[in-house]
Protein backbone atom coordinates (compact mmCIF):
# COMPACT_ATOMS: atom_id res chain seq x y z
CA UNK A 1 0.00 0.00 0.00
CA UNK A 2 1.45 3.42 -1.42
CA UNK A 3 1.38 6.70 1.09
CA UNK A 4 -2.43 7.65 2.62
CA UNK A 5 -3.04 11.66 2.30
CA UNK A 6 -5.63 13.96 3.55
CA UNK A 7 -6.48 15.30 0.86
CA UNK A 8 -6.68 19.07 2.95
CA UNK A 9 -3.10 18.72 3.39
CA UNK A 10 -2.13 18.83 -0.33
CA UNK A 11 -3.84 22.54 -0.72
CA UNK A 12 -0.55 24.84 -0.80
CA UNK A 13 1.78 22.15 -0.94
CA UNK A 14 4.40 23.49 -3.27
CA UNK A 15 4.92 22.13 -6.79
CA UNK A 16 8.53 21.25 -7.50
CA UNK A 17 10.42 20.32 -10.66
CA UNK A 18 12.89 17.82 -11.25
CA UNK A 19 15.20 20.67 -11.70
CA UNK A 20 14.69 21.99 -8.28
CA UNK A 21 12.21 25.14 -9.05
CA UNK A 22 9.14 25.12 -7.47
CA UNK A 23 7.00 26.62 -10.07
CA UNK A 24 3.38 26.58 -8.47
CA UNK A 25 1.65 25.61 -5.28
CA UNK A 26 -2.03 23.57 -5.17
CA UNK A 27 -4.89 25.52 -5.07
CA UNK A 28 -7.21 22.77 -5.09
CA UNK A 29 -7.80 18.91 -5.91
CA UNK A 30 -10.07 18.05 -8.86
CA UNK A 31 -11.99 14.87 -7.94
CA UNK A 32 -13.41 12.97 -10.92
CA UNK A 33 -17.22 13.06 -11.57
CA UNK A 34 -18.29 9.81 -9.46
CA UNK A 35 -15.80 11.25 -6.51
CA UNK A 36 -13.57 7.68 -6.55
CA UNK A 37 -10.17 9.63 -7.79
CA UNK A 38 -8.21 12.48 -7.91
CA UNK A 39 -8.32 13.74 -11.88
CA UNK A 40 -5.39 16.52 -10.81
CA UNK A 41 -4.68 19.73 -8.87
CA UNK A 42 -5.63 23.35 -9.56
CA UNK A 43 -2.44 25.84 -8.92
CA UNK A 44 -1.65 28.98 -7.43
CA UNK A 45 1.41 30.81 -7.79
CA UNK A 46 4.20 31.17 -5.11
CA UNK A 47 5.78 34.27 -3.58
CA UNK A 48 5.39 37.26 -5.90
CA UNK A 49 3.86 35.44 -7.92
CA UNK A 50 1.12 34.09 -5.70
CA UNK A 51 -2.50 34.50 -6.95
CA UNK A 52 -4.51 32.14 -9.27
CA UNK A 53 -3.12 30.69 -12.09
CA UNK A 54 -4.86 29.48 -15.01
CA UNK A 55 -3.31 26.36 -15.72
CA UNK A 56 -3.60 23.00 -13.76
CA UNK A 57 -1.62 19.37 -13.33
CA UNK A 58 -3.10 16.60 -14.19
CA UNK A 59 -2.10 13.39 -12.14
CA UNK A 60 -1.12 11.08 -14.47
CA UNK A 61 2.24 13.64 -14.83
CA UNK A 62 2.93 13.58 -11.03
CA UNK A 63 5.84 12.25 -10.58
CA UNK A 64 5.51 11.92 -6.48
CA UNK A 65 3.21 13.11 -3.94
CA UNK A 66 5.21 13.62 -0.67
CA UNK A 67 4.70 14.98 2.62
CA UNK A 68 6.46 18.13 1.84
CA UNK A 69 5.64 18.62 -2.15
CA UNK A 70 4.57 17.40 -5.24
CA UNK A 71 6.88 16.30 -7.53
CA UNK A 72 6.94 16.76 -11.36
CA UNK A 73 9.30 16.64 -14.33
CA UNK A 74 9.31 19.56 -15.59
CA UNK A 75 6.90 22.68 -16.31
CA UNK A 76 5.71 20.92 -19.74
CA UNK A 77 3.51 18.61 -16.86
CA UNK A 78 1.04 21.59 -16.84
CA UNK A 79 -1.54 22.29 -19.30
CA UNK A 80 -4.33 24.52 -19.59
CA UNK A 81 -7.17 24.11 -16.59
CA UNK A 82 -10.10 24.51 -19.08
CA UNK A 83 -8.00 21.52 -21.26
CA UNK A 84 -8.11 19.43 -18.16
CA UNK A 85 -11.76 19.86 -17.12
CA UNK A 86 -12.66 20.07 -20.67
CA UNK A 87 -11.20 16.14 -20.95
CA UNK A 88 -12.29 14.69 -17.65
CA UNK A 89 -15.96 14.41 -16.21
CA UNK A 90 -15.08 16.40 -13.33
CA UNK A 91 -17.43 16.26 -9.51
CA UNK A 92 -19.12 19.36 -9.58
CA UNK A 93 -19.64 19.07 -5.72
CA UNK A 94 -17.62 19.60 -2.83
CA UNK A 95 -18.07 16.44 -0.75
CA UNK A 96 -16.95 17.99 2.54
CA UNK A 97 -19.87 18.79 4.59
CA UNK A 98 -21.65 16.00 3.11
CA UNK A 99 -23.43 13.25 5.40
CA UNK A 100 -21.82 9.70 4.87
CA UNK A 101 -24.81 7.23 5.37
CA UNK A 102 -24.98 3.52 5.28
CA UNK A 103 -26.95 1.48 2.99
CA UNK A 104 -28.72 0.20 5.92
CA UNK A 105 -29.85 4.18 6.39
CA UNK A 106 -27.43 4.70 9.53
CA UNK A 107 -26.15 8.73 9.67
CA UNK A 108 -22.14 8.18 10.02
CA UNK A 109 -21.49 11.90 10.28
CA UNK A 110 -20.47 15.10 7.93
CA UNK A 111 -17.20 14.45 5.66
CA UNK A 112 -14.60 16.85 6.85
CA UNK A 113 -12.09 15.18 5.03
CA UNK A 114 -10.93 13.05 1.78
CA UNK A 115 -7.57 10.29 2.30
CA UNK A 116 -6.09 10.24 -1.34
CA UNK A 117 -4.05 7.05 -2.13
CA UNK A 118 -0.96 8.44 -4.35
CA UNK A 119 0.00 5.78 -6.55
CA UNK A 120 -0.33 5.55 -10.33
CA UNK A 121 -3.66 6.29 -9.91
CA UNK A 122 -4.62 8.35 -7.52
CA UNK A 123 -8.05 6.59 -5.71
CA UNK A 124 -10.16 7.85 -2.99
CA UNK A 125 -9.82 5.52 -0.17
CA UNK A 126 -12.16 7.03 2.56
CA UNK A 127 -13.57 9.67 3.98
CA UNK A 128 -12.43 11.55 7.00
CA UNK A 129 -16.13 11.98 9.30
CA UNK A 130 -17.03 13.62 12.42
CA UNK A 131 -18.47 10.90 13.84
CA UNK A 132 -22.03 10.51 14.57
CA UNK A 133 -23.54 9.53 17.49
CA UNK A 134 -24.09 5.97 15.93
CA UNK A 135 -20.08 6.13 15.97
CA UNK A 136 -20.27 7.30 19.42
CA UNK A 137 -20.79 10.46 18.39
CA UNK A 138 -18.01 11.95 21.18
CA UNK A 139 -16.46 15.08 18.76
CA UNK A 140 -13.93 12.62 17.40
CA UNK A 141 -12.87 12.18 13.94
CA UNK A 142 -12.78 8.93 12.30
CA UNK A 143 -11.68 7.01 9.20
CA UNK A 144 -14.20 5.65 6.90
CA UNK A 145 -13.00 3.04 4.23
CA UNK A 146 -15.39 3.46 0.29
CA UNK A 147 -15.64 0.79 -1.76
CA UNK A 148 -13.48 0.47 -5.33
CA UNK A 149 -16.09 2.07 -7.13
CA UNK A 150 -19.02 4.73 -4.87
CA UNK A 151 -21.64 5.95 -6.51
CA UNK A 152 -22.15 9.65 -4.81
CA UNK A 153 -25.90 11.02 -5.10
CA UNK A 154 -27.28 13.66 -3.95
CA UNK A 155 -27.08 14.98 -0.80
CA UNK A 156 -25.37 12.21 0.99
CA UNK A 157 -22.91 9.49 0.39
CA UNK A 158 -23.71 6.37 0.51
CA UNK A 159 -22.01 3.44 2.05
CA UNK A 160 -22.11 -0.39 2.48
CA UNK A 161 -22.81 -0.53 6.18
CA UNK A 162 -20.20 -3.20 6.04
CA UNK A 163 -17.72 -0.20 6.06
CA UNK A 164 -18.44 0.05 10.07
CA UNK A 165 -16.16 -2.95 10.61
CA UNK A 166 -13.00 -0.94 9.18
CA UNK A 167 -13.20 2.10 10.68
CA UNK A 168 -9.77 3.61 11.83
CA UNK A 169 -8.89 6.88 14.02
CA UNK A 170 -6.18 7.48 11.96
CA UNK A 171 -3.86 7.27 8.63
CA UNK A 172 -1.89 4.38 10.69
CA UNK A 173 -3.38 1.33 9.77
CA UNK A 174 -5.85 2.43 7.51
CA UNK A 175 -4.09 1.27 4.60
CA UNK A 176 -4.58 -1.92 5.66
CA UNK A 177 -8.38 -1.46 6.78
CA UNK A 178 -9.32 -0.26 3.21
CA UNK A 179 -7.52 -3.73 1.27
CA UNK A 180 -9.78 -5.95 4.07
CA UNK A 181 -12.80 -4.29 3.48
CA UNK A 182 -12.87 -4.41 -0.57
CA UNK A 183 -11.49 -7.60 -0.08
CA UNK A 184 -14.67 -8.48 1.90
CA UNK A 185 -16.87 -6.56 -0.50
CA UNK A 186 -15.35 -8.93 -2.96
CA UNK A 187 -16.24 -12.07 -1.47
CA UNK A 188 -12.72 -12.83 -0.14
CA UNK A 189 -11.73 -13.50 3.38
CA UNK B 1 37.80 16.36 -0.34
CA UNK B 2 34.89 18.26 1.18
CA UNK B 3 33.89 21.81 0.10
CA UNK B 4 34.36 23.33 3.44
CA UNK B 5 37.83 21.87 3.21
CA UNK B 6 38.71 23.48 0.04
CA UNK B 7 37.06 26.66 0.56
CA UNK B 8 39.58 29.66 1.09
CA UNK B 9 42.34 27.80 -0.86
CA UNK B 10 44.59 30.31 -2.81
CA UNK B 11 44.64 29.21 -6.64
CA UNK B 12 48.10 30.57 -8.29
CA UNK B 13 48.92 30.68 -11.72
CA UNK B 14 51.86 28.84 -12.78
CA UNK B 15 53.23 31.27 -15.17
CA UNK B 16 53.11 34.13 -13.39
CA UNK B 17 53.45 32.56 -9.34
CA UNK B 18 51.16 35.11 -9.05
CA UNK B 19 47.99 34.31 -6.76
CA UNK B 20 44.31 34.60 -8.60
CA UNK B 21 42.26 35.12 -5.65
CA UNK B 22 41.09 32.50 -3.09
CA UNK B 23 38.32 29.81 -3.28
CA UNK B 24 34.90 31.24 -2.45
CA UNK B 25 32.16 28.90 -4.12
CA UNK B 26 32.07 25.88 -6.16
CA UNK B 27 30.04 25.49 -9.45
CA UNK B 28 28.66 22.33 -9.87
CA UNK B 29 26.39 20.93 -12.56
CA UNK B 30 24.08 18.06 -10.93
CA UNK B 31 23.57 16.08 -14.00
CA UNK B 32 26.67 15.05 -14.33
CA UNK B 33 27.25 15.43 -11.16
CA UNK B 34 29.97 17.29 -11.50
CA UNK B 35 32.21 20.48 -10.48
CA UNK B 36 32.96 22.27 -13.12
CA UNK B 37 33.96 26.00 -11.76
CA UNK B 38 35.69 27.56 -8.72
CA UNK B 39 34.17 30.90 -8.00
CA UNK B 40 36.87 33.10 -6.81
CA UNK B 41 36.53 35.72 -3.51
CA UNK B 42 35.78 39.47 -4.63
CA UNK B 43 35.30 38.41 -8.14
CA UNK B 44 32.79 37.83 -10.85
CA UNK B 45 34.91 35.28 -12.92
CA UNK B 46 34.77 32.14 -12.47
CA UNK B 47 37.65 29.32 -12.53
CA UNK B 48 36.58 26.55 -15.60
CA UNK B 49 38.06 23.09 -14.00
CA UNK B 50 39.13 22.17 -17.32
CA UNK B 51 41.57 25.17 -16.66
CA UNK B 52 43.02 23.60 -13.32
CA UNK B 53 46.32 21.93 -13.57
CA UNK B 54 46.16 20.62 -9.88
CA UNK B 55 43.84 20.64 -6.91
CA UNK B 56 46.91 20.62 -4.32
CA UNK B 57 46.65 20.45 -0.42
CA UNK B 58 47.94 24.68 -0.25
CA UNK B 59 47.10 26.06 -3.70
CA UNK B 60 44.89 25.25 -6.31
CA UNK B 61 47.17 25.72 -9.54
CA UNK B 62 46.21 27.02 -12.98
CA UNK B 63 48.35 27.69 -16.24
CA UNK B 64 48.31 30.75 -17.13
CA UNK B 65 46.11 34.18 -15.48
CA UNK B 66 45.20 34.95 -18.71
CA UNK B 67 41.11 35.21 -18.32
CA UNK B 68 39.18 33.67 -21.28
CA UNK B 69 37.50 36.05 -23.47
CA UNK B 70 33.93 35.02 -22.05
CA UNK B 71 32.59 31.58 -19.69
CA UNK B 72 30.83 28.78 -21.96
CA UNK B 73 27.21 29.61 -22.02
CA UNK B 74 26.34 26.36 -19.64
CA UNK B 75 29.02 27.14 -16.89
CA UNK B 76 27.95 31.01 -16.88
CA UNK B 77 24.12 29.86 -16.20
CA UNK B 78 25.13 27.03 -13.59
CA UNK B 79 27.05 30.17 -11.99
CA UNK B 80 24.12 31.73 -10.92
CA UNK B 81 23.70 31.90 -7.15
CA UNK B 82 20.30 30.44 -7.28
CA UNK B 83 21.75 26.81 -8.05
CA UNK B 84 24.24 26.67 -5.21
CA UNK B 85 24.06 23.87 -3.15
CA UNK B 86 25.46 24.93 0.22
CA UNK B 87 22.15 25.29 2.37
CA UNK B 88 19.56 24.16 0.16
CA UNK B 89 16.49 21.99 0.96
CA UNK B 90 17.48 18.36 -0.05
CA UNK B 91 14.09 17.03 -1.72
CA UNK B 92 13.55 13.48 -2.75
CA UNK B 93 11.42 12.81 -6.24
CA UNK B 94 8.83 11.36 -4.14
CA UNK B 95 8.31 14.85 -2.63
CA UNK B 96 9.62 14.20 1.36
CA UNK B 97 12.80 16.48 2.48
CA UNK B 98 15.29 15.21 3.96
CA UNK B 99 17.16 18.29 5.89
CA UNK B 100 19.56 20.84 3.75
CA UNK B 101 22.89 20.47 2.28
CA UNK B 102 26.31 20.64 4.50
CA UNK B 103 28.86 20.72 2.45
CA UNK B 104 29.92 18.56 -0.43
CA UNK B 105 32.66 15.80 -1.17
CA UNK B 106 34.34 15.66 -4.36
CA UNK B 107 36.94 14.23 -5.90
CA UNK B 108 40.47 16.62 -6.56
CA UNK B 109 41.37 15.08 -9.34
CA UNK B 110 38.58 15.01 -11.80
CA UNK B 111 35.95 16.63 -9.77
CA UNK B 112 33.51 14.45 -9.43
CA UNK B 113 31.10 14.61 -7.03
CA UNK B 114 31.15 11.70 -4.76
CA UNK B 115 28.60 12.61 -1.92
CA UNK B 116 26.44 14.92 -0.41
CA UNK B 117 26.40 15.99 3.12
CA UNK B 118 22.96 16.62 4.64
CA UNK B 119 21.87 17.75 7.88
CA UNK B 120 20.11 14.34 8.31
CA UNK B 121 22.97 12.00 6.84
CA UNK B 122 25.11 11.78 3.43
CA UNK B 123 23.46 10.63 0.09
CA UNK B 124 25.72 9.55 -3.00
CA UNK B 125 26.75 11.71 -5.76
CA UNK B 126 24.78 9.71 -8.51
CA UNK B 127 20.93 10.34 -6.61
CA UNK B 128 21.51 13.98 -7.99
CA UNK B 129 19.01 14.62 -9.88
CA UNK B 130 18.65 18.53 -10.48
CA UNK B 131 19.73 21.91 -8.15
CA UNK B 132 17.59 25.27 -8.53
CA UNK B 133 16.14 27.88 -6.57
CA UNK B 134 13.79 25.89 -4.80
CA UNK B 135 15.62 22.81 -3.81
CA UNK B 136 18.40 19.92 -4.18
CA UNK B 137 16.34 17.04 -5.88
CA UNK B 138 17.52 13.25 -4.82
CA UNK B 139 16.38 10.38 -6.42
CA UNK B 140 14.74 8.68 -3.25
CA UNK B 141 16.24 5.60 -1.11
CA UNK B 142 15.01 2.63 -2.07
CA UNK B 143 11.74 1.93 -0.67
CA UNK B 144 13.25 -0.61 1.85
CA UNK B 145 13.62 2.05 4.24
CA UNK B 146 10.42 4.45 3.51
Amino acid sequence: MSLLIRASALTKKPVVTLDGEDIAQVKDVLYEGSGGSVIGFTLSGRGLFAGPKNVALPWSEVVGCGRDAVMIASDQALQEQQDLVASHDIGERNVLGARLVTDTGVDLGAVVDVIVEAADVADVVGYEVEASAALGGDARNVLIPLPDALSVSGEALMVPAAALDFVSDDLAGFGAAVDDFRASLRGEN
Amino acid sequence: MLFSEALRRPVMSISSATSLGAVDGFVVDVKRPQVVALRLAGSDQVIEWDRIESFGPDAVTVADDEVPAEQKGRVQALADARFALLNKRVLDDRGDESGTVHDVDFDPESGRVTSVITSTGSLDGDRLIGCGPYAVVVRAADAANS
